[in-house]
């Protein structure tokens, strides 16, 4: 899968380059995130801007990776499409993670 | 064998490989756009599919490529069916999880199983039969027959 991680402060954004975030790349993802989360980086946006599919697999590697983090950090979602986002809110995952329009509030939520 | 009047219908055939899953989801898509289910409607619907196919590629084929998913498209003038059909050994799934769980607790949040539960959240009928060999997963979706599809009416 593709991605393209920044580190703006203290805060990493986290883009998810590929349109879809389904079985196919699930594992890789969650295992990617582990790699960056086991680096020290516990405030995460994960920038889904370019995302236009999402399934249950993806979701869940989303939820693994919070859980990942823990207690002691953030990850948070910006960038959602009205379709992807729908989908967060069909499995109530939209009261899991806080989401923002743009991963611009995103970090600054993160920042402050 | 004519088609009674008013009823398309297409199947695909995919190999029980989820990196190849995507091309369904396209296929829905797009046969969806037709439909007068509105675009997160349309959206969800093709969610409900990939979800439905890859249940099959894990759990009747246990993620082993090399086998048949099998998935049937019938457009009536009010509603849509899927069908998703393996050829394994034929669990009927479980029943969705209806118990909600609490979003502040972290532990106990889901990361698997949600599959089912969106199919039937979304889908107006969900039906598992056994029909021979094949196992099949039948998903309803109806919709307003007074915005007729274009193409759908009386045979030419």
């Amino acid at each position: 899968m593709q991605l393209q991680d920044e580190k703006i402060g203290n805060v990493m954004v986290v883009r998810l380059l590929d349109k879809r975030v389904d079985a196919s790349i699930a594992v890789d993802f969650k295992e990617r995130m582990a790699r960056l989360i086991n680096e020290g980086n516990n405030l995460i946006v994960l920038d889904m801007e370019a995302v236009d599919f999402i399934d249950s697999s993806g979701l869940g590697a989303i939820v693994s990776s919070l859980k990942a983090i823990g207690r002691n950090g953030d990850l948070v979602i910006g960038g959602l499409s009205r379709m992807v986002l729908s989908m967060f809110k069909l499995t109530r995952m939209d009261r899991v993670f806080r989401i923002f329009q743009d991963t611009d509030e995103a970090v600054r939520a993160l920042s402050g | 064998m004519t088609e009674p009047e008013s009823v398309k219908s297409v199947r695909l055939m995919l190999d029980s490989n989820l990196a190849d899953v995507f091309l369904v989801g396209l296929a829905i898509r797009g046969i969806c756009s037709y439909v007068p289910l509105g675009d997160v409607m349309a959206y969800q619907t093709e969610v409900c599919i990939v979800e439905a196919v890859n249940n099959a590629i894990r759990h009747a084929y246990g993620n082993e490529a090399g086998h048949e998913v099998e998935i049937g498209v019938t457009l009536h003038l009010d509603r849509i069916v899927f069908e998703v059909c393996d050829t394994g050994p034929g669990m009927i799934p479980q029943a969705p999880n209806k118990e909600p769980f609490d979003p502040g607790d972290l532990e106990n949040i889901p990361e698997g199983g949600m599959g089912l539960t969106i199919i039937h959240s979304v889908m107006d009928e969900v039906a598992y039969v056994k029909t021979g060999r094949k196992n099949v997963l039948r998903m309803s979706k109806h919709f307003d027959s007074s915005h007729r599809c274009p193409g759908l009416g009386k045979a030419q």
